[in-house]
């Protein structure tokens, strides 16, 4: 199981992008993408900001669940408030461990916002936030 | 051509269009047009036939066309049965009339076209251009056009009928024989994978479909068989079905379905039911279209309502609330307004209810389709699959964008003509359909179609995503159509060139380049956005761009690559770029991509000799008062010369992984107007002028480097010069301008690197360096050609002075007319530093320092008279004259020239310096001085050794009646310190004390009054006396301040006591005097060198004698005094009596004269001292007076006059006597003090006598 994690900004700029294995089912957390989705991932995420787009107006939800799939990929969205969008793309479905994954990534990009060094929209390159999120998705996913 | 994918695909019949008989291709298109315009043919049009399809039956049908010329179907043939509309019915073969066409030609043209195509139910030949007269017979299936007769396009619509006529007769044959065929599943076809299914979709439904199976099993076989038997009765009512929609027989292609979709149902026939559900859509459209009302059979409703909920949600029914005008429609179209519930067993749908009955049917076909998926046999082909999926995805996006099913939605469904925008927005329900229906296009099993079906579906699909704006969708899309359509190994595009047409395919990658943040056409500064992507994605388009040949895009985008993508390009990828550049050739033609090319110029200044600068003239700021808000302007702006060669050292940077190579480099004024010559290696002449230029030369840059280059100028014209921009020509591209040390400063004034930070524009200022010079007219430029000196270096002796040339060339073609010279050496350096502080020094030292600054030059120029001029390219020589000096190690000389203009405002000078080492020895030095005073004529004096010089001098002025007293001795201790003999000449010039001068030239041509000649070994000391004449300086002059020799401001020196500073300047004046009467020199006595070498071989120099300090004592000797004293010794007749003749008990008179010679008046006391050479000095008993020894004088004695007095005195004992006298000055009123109280003069010569 193989996961890829972005969180994109509001002009369609990745602020953070992560691919990541399981750690479940005896997963070593490196991700096992074929080589073609590995070039294909960030193409898939991109264009389901299509439906996002689409489906953030029809319900009053932060997790917008799956949205889209593509190869047998499915991608989950959530939006914050701020407009940025987390994005991932599984190939299992697990909704509210993604949910959770979801809301924990959320609280963790509220504390990056909180830090005087770091501009909204700006790619995070904080070391202590990759991490976290590492170990989030190694709760989580 | 009709859209291969529109929802009306199933209701057309497919015709294949061929050229025949060698038409000309002009023709053939014209034909083909006025044949592809009549698309729809009305039933009712047709003459009635026989058999299955009688267009009598139902003549409001229409017959649609899809005329073809190709034909793509023929690969799908075991997909025919399940869709029959696939099956390319008609083949027109078009032919030009010829006279020489025969009815035999014709003939064997249809029988070649029937072998041809066999399969085609019908073959026609239409003869074009036919004159109503032909020779031609009847043949069947052949159809003349008569060209020339009125309207084409009506007698193309009747011929059109008669062909239409002729094919259902065809058909209706052609259909017969279906009526005993088995109709199989394309799954039982299969052969190896050509039809692959939609397999594996739903692993639950397979598993209930297996139970199902195994129930079959189970039952008796009788069951099976009346299965089997229903199902191809239901497959051959949908098969008809089929043929009556594409005859236009609606309301039987109704009925037929209807039937079929019943007995399927029940025979569980899932692949057949849902091809017979999308027949049934279909033949509900074109109702619609043609305005017919309709009704459903109860059974076939409810089979659309089913129970099936759980997919249900998927389709939302469209909003209902129909519009009016639909109503009007609906109620004006035919007779009974039957609603849904009116009828029991039929129901009747309106234009408003049927988008919503269509999305049911749909739903239920997608459902069908996906649960035959699981059938071993009767599985549905994912072509089938994916191409229904797509026309009913093409009928919703249609209905999207004109926002309802109008009947001009419906017509342009039909025929294909395309839609106006509504402009309203879509609506999201139908637009979630959409997306949730084209979702199975990025399924697994989408990929494993074939390449070409799949462009296909690609191909159609996009313009889905177009309608719709959803761009990223459709440019993922175009990306995934891009990866399928490129070989998966370059050979092909080597092997051979395919000519493809790939005309709008650079606009197409543009736009979906936008869709990724990426602008290849804007100069703008580039947004990041998504770098993966764009850079991904901008690979793949130079890969198709060089496959399509489309140089230019591809080189395009790979500038652009190269451009904005360097940090992200991995090194190999750099080079991957840039071959691609270097094969397209398309750097010839485009800029370079790297702005920061340049990233540094600095001028260098002292590169060059003789940099001009400005001769500070004067005062140019005329505002008195310092304003200290007012901008100072520091930027000093280097001078260039017109004609003359500069340098910059100019930075390259190269941050590829690729060498780069820069050629043709040149300097860019910001003037255009300004012509500035660039050199990359000139031969600079030591001048420093320009003298051949070496061809353009060519700079590689290594990856990932910086190299810095010198490169010269010339500027051609004059005024100021502003260098703002490098042009070069890099990496063979076309030259273009770098501007220099180009950076984009962010809000605080930090460098922003060019990665996808979010800064904002406004933020970010663009800076850039310029270089400023001012180039002033040509100048005179000197160049040292030679010293005669050897190695420029000279060694003299303290005082000595010597001759050379300095020979200069002006290499400029302007002539100087000004030369200013300057002398430095080692010593005027501690002297500066000594008059920095001279508020400690006293003024006479502050005179010494100035003098030795100004007065004592080192050089001396002694041809200035011809160097008034110099000319353009003159060669000339400079006689000079170098005097050592103690302490001098090195000096320089500095000619300091400039050709000045009289009506320019301001100058330039240029300034050559001369370095010349000095070592100075030190020959004669005075080691200190004294001054004695004569006080009497000895009277040995003759006897005295009359060798010495100053006695001969004395006793010449004796002998002349000159009187002693007036000279006193100056003692000179001179040591000589180098290692020779040296003869040594001090002279005497004797006093002009009117004489203002304070020494020239002229000075040393007098003709001494004394001189004294000597030797002194090496290291001796010796003591020289030379007699020097008193000086009697009036008071006023001595009274003058110590002159200073440098122009400034003379202060008053308050804390010395005034006393001192009298004594001071009397000192100075005295001094002056001396030393202007005063010179010595010096001369080796080296008799071998002098034979050897001549006269010039010898050293010889001038002592210095400014050593001389007179000290207090010196001076009163020296000075002849304000008040004198005489005394003459009378006999008794008042006779002067020589001293020598002085006899016992005779009577003398002393007459003493006391002389005024200050400017004011005195008084006081006098007294007579006479006292006895003997251990009793008392001259009392001795000398007997006649008056008294002291006396006052009385009135007082007015400035310039004299008084004598008298005494008389008899000398009784002998002895030798000195006769002295003191005048001991008085206040010449109580309270008035010329002198100091008490001062005291005394008689310098006392009379000296023997009395015998």
């Amino acid at each position: 199981m193989s996961y890829y994690f972005a969180m994109i900004g509001t002009k369609d700029n990745p602020i953070y992008e992560l691919e990541i294995g399981t750690y479940k089912q005896s997963g070593d957390g490196t991700p096992k993408f074929p080589t073609e989705m590995k070039e294909l991932n960030p193409f898939i995420v991109h264009s389901a900001l299509d439906i996002v787009e689409e489906v953030q107006w029809k319900n009053n939800q932060l997790y917008l669940k799956t949205i889209d799939s593509f190869y047998g990929y499915q991608v989950s969205a959530y939006v914050t408030p701020g407009n940025v969008k987390f994005m991932l793309l599984h190939d299992v479905k697990a909704e509210e461990s993604i949910r959770q994954f979801f809301i924990e990534i959320n609280d963790l990009y509220v504390k990056m916002l909180l830090s005087p060094f770091y501009n909204f929209n700006e790619s995070i390159k904080s070391g202590s936030f990759d991490m976290r999120v590492r170990l989030l998705a190694k709760k989580y996913l | 051509m009709q859209d291969c994918y529109s929802f009306v695909v199933p209701a057309m019949v497919k015709t294949l269009v061929l050229p025949l008989n060698n038409i000309q291709r002009g023709d053939f298109e014209k034909y083909y047009g006025m044949l592809d315009r009549t698309r729809e043919i009305r039933l009712v049009d047709l003459t009635p036939s026989q058999g299955l399809f009688n267009p009598q039956g139902y003549p409001h049908g229409r017959i649609l066309y899809d005329h073809k010329l190709r034909d793509t179907y023929s690969e799908s043939l075991f997909l025919q049965d399940l869709e029959p509309f696939r099956r390319t019915f008609l083949v027109f073969g078009l032919v030009k009339y010829d006279p020489e066409l025969s009815t035999t030609e014709l003939k064997v043209l249809m029988s070649s076209l029937q072998r041809e195509y066999p399969n085609v139910v019908s073959q026609v030949i239409v003869i074009f251009e036919c004159p109503e007269e032909d020779q031609l017979g009847q043949i069947p299936g052949v159809f003349k056009h008569k060209g020339n007769q009125g309207d084409n396009q009506t007698n193309m619509e009747t011929l059109v009928c008669d062909i239409t006529s002729y094919f259902i007769s065809a058909l209706s044959s052609y259909a017969v024989s279906y009526q005993h065929m088995t109709l199989r599943s394309p799954g039982e076809f299969q052969t190896g994978n050509t039809a692959t299914g939609l397999r594996n979709y739903d692993t639950a439904s397979l598993e209930k479909q297996k139970k199902r199976y195994s129930t079959f099993d189970v039952n008796s076989t009788t069951a099976q068989d009346k299965n089997r038997a229903m199902r191809a009765k239901g497959r051959r009512n949908k098969l008809m079905g089929n043929f009556y929609l594409l005859i236009g027989r609606l309301s039987d292609a109704l009925k037929e379905f209807c039937d079929a979709l019943i007995i399927l149902k029940s025979s569980n026939d899932c692949l057949w039911m849902a091809s017979a559900l999308e027949g049934l859509a279909v033949c509900i459209i074109i109702l619609t279209y043609l305005d017919v009302p309709f009704t459903l059979p109860a059974t076939v409703h409810s089979l659309l309502v089913g129970r099936e909920t759980s997919t249900s949600q998927l389709l939302v029914s469209p909003s209902s609330s129909p519009r009016t005008s639909f109503q009007s429609v609906h109620s004006t179209s035919r007779n009974s307004p039957s609603l849904p519930t009116a009828a029991p067993n039929t129901i009747q749908y309106s234009l408003a209810t049927v988008p919503e009955l269509i999305s049911k049917i749909y739903h239920k076909v997608v459902f069908y389709y996906r649960l035959s998926s699981a059938s071993p046999e009767d599985f549905v082909p994912s072509l089938v699959y994916y191409e229904s999926l797509l026309r009913y995805v093409k009928f919703l996006t249609l209905m999207a964008v004109s926002g309802e099913l109008s009947p001009l939605t419906l017509r342009s469904l039909v025929r294909g003509l395309p839609l106006e925008e509504s402009g309203d927005t879509i609506d999201v329900n139908l637009k979630a359909e959409i997306l949730a229906y084209a979702q199975d296009f990025s399924k697994p099993e989408f990929f494993a179609l074939n390449i070409l079906d799949r462009c296909r579906l690609y191909d159609n699909l996009v313009p889905v995503y177009t309608d719709l704006n959803l761009h990223r969708k459709r440019s993922l899309l175009i990306k995934q159509l891009i990866d399928t359509i490129l070989p998966k190994s370059t050979k092909l595009s080597t092997r051979d060139k395919i000519v493809y047409n790939s005309e709008g395919i650079p606009e197409l990658l543009e736009n979906v380049l936008k869709t990724f943040g990426v602008d290849p056409k804007t100069e703008n500064e580039f947004q990041f956005q998504w770098v993966s992507i764009q850079k991904s994605f901008l690979f793949r388009c130079i890969e198709l761009c060089e496959y399509l040949d489309e140089t230019e895009s591809s080189s395009n985008y790979a500038l652009f690559l190269l451009k904005h993508f360097r940090k992200v390009l991995s090194e190999q990828e750099q080079r991957r770029v840039f071959e691609v550049v270097q094969r397209l050739g398309s750097n010839t033609t485009s800029n370079y991509w790297d702005v920061h090319l340049v990233e540094n110029a600095v001028p260098i200044n002292h590169s060059l000799p003789s940099v001009p600068h400005r001769r500070s003239a004067g005062t140019t700021d005329n505002n008195p008062i310092y304003n200290p808000f007012s901008k100072q302007e520091n930027e000093e702006v280097p001078i260039l010369v017109q004609q003359e060669v500069f340098e910059a050292t100019v930075t390259f940077a190269n941050p590829y992984a690729f060498e780069i190579s820069i050629s043709e480099i040149e300097f860019c004024a910001n003037d255009p107007e300004f012509v500035l010559e660039t050199l990359l290696n000139p031969k600079v002449s030591s001048a420093g002028l320009a003298e051949a230029v070496e061809g353009k030369g060519t700079v590689v840059v290594k990856p990932y480097s910086r190299v810095m280059l010198s490169i010269f100028g010339i500027p051609k014209s004059h005024g100021s010069l502003e260098i703002d921009a490098i042009a070069a020509s890099v990496a063979g591209c076309k030259k273009q301008k770098f501007q220099i040390g180009l950076a984009k400063v962010g809000a605080f004034n930090a460098k922003v690197d060019g990665t996808y930070g979010a800064f904002t524009s406004e933020d970010i200022t663009i800076q850039s360096k310029t270089l400023k010079f001012e180039v002033i007219p040509p100048q005179p430029l000197l160049s040292l050609v030679d010293v005669t000196l050897s190695n420029n270096w000279v060694m003299l002796l303290e005082g000595e002075s010597k001759y050379f040339d300095i020979i200069l060339q002006n290499f400029s073609k302007t002539s100087a007319n000004e030369l200013v010279s300057t002398f430095m050496d080692s010593t005027v350096e501690p002297l500066n530093m000594a008059l920095s502080n001279k508020w400690s020094l006293p003024a006479n030292e502050v005179y010494e320092i100035e003098y030795y600054l100004t007065k004592r030059p080192a050089y001396k120029i002694l041809n200035k008279d011809s160097l008034q001029l110099i000319e353009g390219l003159e060669k000339f020589a400079i006689n000079m004259e170098i005097i050592g000096k103690r302490g001098m190690k090195e000096s320089s000389i500095c000619f300091e020239y400039a050709n000045v203009d009289i009506a320019a405002s301001e100058a330039f000078t240029r300034k050559l310096n001369i370095p010349i080492n000095v070592t100075v020895y030190p020959s004669i030095e005075l080691l200190g001085c004294d001054i004695y005073p004569i006080l009497y004529d000895l009277p040995s004096f003759n006897e005295l050794d009359s060798n010495e010089e100053h006695w001969k001098f004395l006793r010449e002025v004796k002998d002349q009646q000159g009187c002693l007293s007036d000279y006193c001795l100056l003692a000179l201790d001179v040591k000589n310190s180098w290692g020779q003999k040296l003869q040594v000449s001090l002279d005497y010039m004797g006093h002009d004390i009117d004489s203002e001068e304070v020494e020239t030239e002229t000075e040393w041509k007098r003709t001494p009054a004394f001189s004294s000649n000597f030797a002194i070994s090496t290291g001796r000391t010796k003591t020289v006396l030379v007699p020097v004449k008193r000086i009697d300086f009036c008071t006023e002059r001595l009274d003058r301040p110590i002159p200073g020799l440098a122009n400034k401001q003379f202060i008053i020196d308050k804390k010395m006591p005034r006393a001192e500073q009298q004594f001071m300047r009397a000192a100075f004046w005295y001094r002056l005097e001396l030393l202007r009467n005063l010179r010595g020199s010096w001369k080796v006595i080296d008799e071998v060198q002098l034979d050897e070498q001549g006269k010039e071989g010898s050293r010889f120099g001038q002592i210095d004698l400014r050593s001389i300090r007179l000290s207090s004592k010196m001076v009163s000797i020296l000075e002849v005094e304000k008040i004198e004293i005489k005394l003459r010794l009378l006999n008794g007749s008042g006779d002067e009596v020589s001293l020598e003749k002085i006899a016992l008990n005779e009577f003398y008179t002393v007459e003493a004269t006391v002389v005024n010679r200050s400017s004011v008046p005195v008084k006081g006391m006098f007294r007579h001292v006479p006292t006895l050479h003997s251990q009793h000095p008392s001259v009392e008993k001795r000398i007997l007076f006649n008056g008294v020894l002291q006396r006052s004088i009385g009135d007082a004695i007015s400035p310039g006059s004299s008084k004598s007095f008298e005494l008389g005195f008899v000398v009784l004992v002998r002895g030798e006597y000195e006769w002295g006298a003191i005048f001991d000055e008085m206040p010449l009123s109580p309270g008035q003090t010329t002198f100091a109280k008490g001062t005291q003069h005394v008689l310098r010569r006392s009379l000296v006598f023997n009395a015998n």
